[in-house]
């Protein structure tokens, strides 16, 4: 009897180790939020460590206090959206990689919170900053971009923002 | 300062931007603007749209027609107003609306063969050339309207029936179709069923299709 307890508790239970090796227990009624990890526990992987190479260990911090607020059963919707509010008031490119790994482990309303974060802090911003945050270098002629730009005018109307994040 | 997003991520974070930043962000490189501006992404944003309601209201004198989208919930609340950019003779016919365009057309008043395909949202038009059947080259008409996206040619089209002459039960009508790709009418009377289109019953598109009320025309009539 004891030992069919006991084993009851290590199911219930799953390490998660990070791109450092760092090694997280979490009670897997919270960790199957992931799809990825609810399909290995499924297929009966997830006996011993889940490894998750693509996911550091700040991130993976991250996840894991998304994933245990939002299976809370003891906050109500109203203490959900403000935790969610305050999860993403961090670095945008703390977002970017948090964006990945909810990617990468299939946790959709992470994702959504993640993308539209991005899409907040990138409105209004100018070309210029956009591009440094996501390391891309315009490829455009000034004749090039002037066209496009002349293509549908009113867009390009008003002030943006030149702050970094 | 971050070292590479894949592309599906990339459309997660820009299905969630205003229209204006998507705009904007077509301009920042080439590889983004091939991205925004493919079918794929614009059919993927599309999908991701709630469903508005459009409504149009035309006041004072001369007429000024005001279009703005309201959500469809128990608040009507408002969404988004549009700056009209159109001059018409009275007022246009909206000929239809199908994954944000409108079709209008300056024919309620008079034979004016002002026709227009409106994308408001972006704030883009196309003005239709002028069509084959008019009052011109025909005389007196009376014509059917209908405007729809066509999936198997990923094409948009208006769809134009002209009854021309007295005796509808004479002459079958002239058809003739636009395709928004090719920007030209094209003459599609000998292809088209010779019905007798009912006066004063505006077109419905639905499930992908145009439809009128019609009946079989009396072969000695």
């Amino acid at each position: 009897m004891a030992e069919a307890a006991s084993s009851t508790i290590e199911k219930n239970n799953l390490t998660l180790k990070s791109s450092y090796g760092d090694e997280f227990v979490l009670e897997e009624s919270i960790a199957i939020q992931s799809v990825t990890i609810k399909n290995m526990v499924e297929d009966g992987c997830s006996s011993s460590v889940i490894p998750l190479s693509k996911v550091d260990t700040g991130t993976l911090i991250k996840v894991i206090e998304y994933m245990k607020m939002h299976s809370s059963t003891s906050s109500n919707e109203e203490e959900i959206q403000n935790f969610d509010k305050e999860f993403v008031r961090i670095s945008i490119k703390t977002i970017l990689n948090i964006l990945e790994a909810a990617n990468f482990l299939d946790i959709r309303s992470l994702l959504d919170l993640c993308a539209e974060a991005v899409a907040n802090r990138i409105k209004n911003k100018t070309p210029e900053v956009v591009r440094k945050i996501f390391n891309i270098t315009s490829d455009f002629t000034p004749e090039e971009e002037a066209e496009i730009r002349n293509e549908t005018p009113w867009a390009f109307e008003g002030d943006l923002d030149h702050s970094l994040d | 300062m971050f070292e590479y997003l894949p592309q599906e991520l990339l459309i997660e974070i820009f299905l969630k931007l205003p229209i204006k930043s998507i705009i904007q962000c077509t301009s920042f490189c080439k590889s983004w603007y091939s991205l925004l501006t493919s079918p794929n992404f614009i059919f993927i944003h599309l999908k991701n749209q709630d469903d508005y309601l459009l409504v149009r209201h035309c006041s004072g004198k001369p007429v000024k027609e005001n279009y703005a989208l309201f959500y469809d919930n128990e608040n009507f609340d408002s969404y988004a107003q549009f700056d009209f950019p159109f001059e018409s003779y009275s007022h246009f016919n909206i000929v239809g609306s199908c994954n944000g365009l409108l079709c209008l057309s300056d024919d309620l008043s008079c034979y004016r063969d002002l026709y227009y395909i409106w994308n408001p949202s972006i704030r883009k038009s196309v003005k239709l050339l002028e069509p084959i059947f008019t009052f011109g080259t025909h005389g007196p008409f009376d014509h059917k309207l209908g405007f729809g996206f066509d999936s198997v040619t990923d094409d948009y089209k208006v769809v134009r029936i002209v009854h021309t002459g007295d005796n509808v039960d004479r002459v079958p009508p002239h058809v003739e179709l636009y395709k928004l790709s090719t920007g030209v009418w094209h003459d599609i009377t000998p292809v088209s069923p010779s019905y007798k289109f009912f006066r004063h019953t505006p077109g419905v598109y639905v499930n992908g299709a145009c439809h009128w009320v019609a009946s079989q025309r009396k072969r000695f009539g």
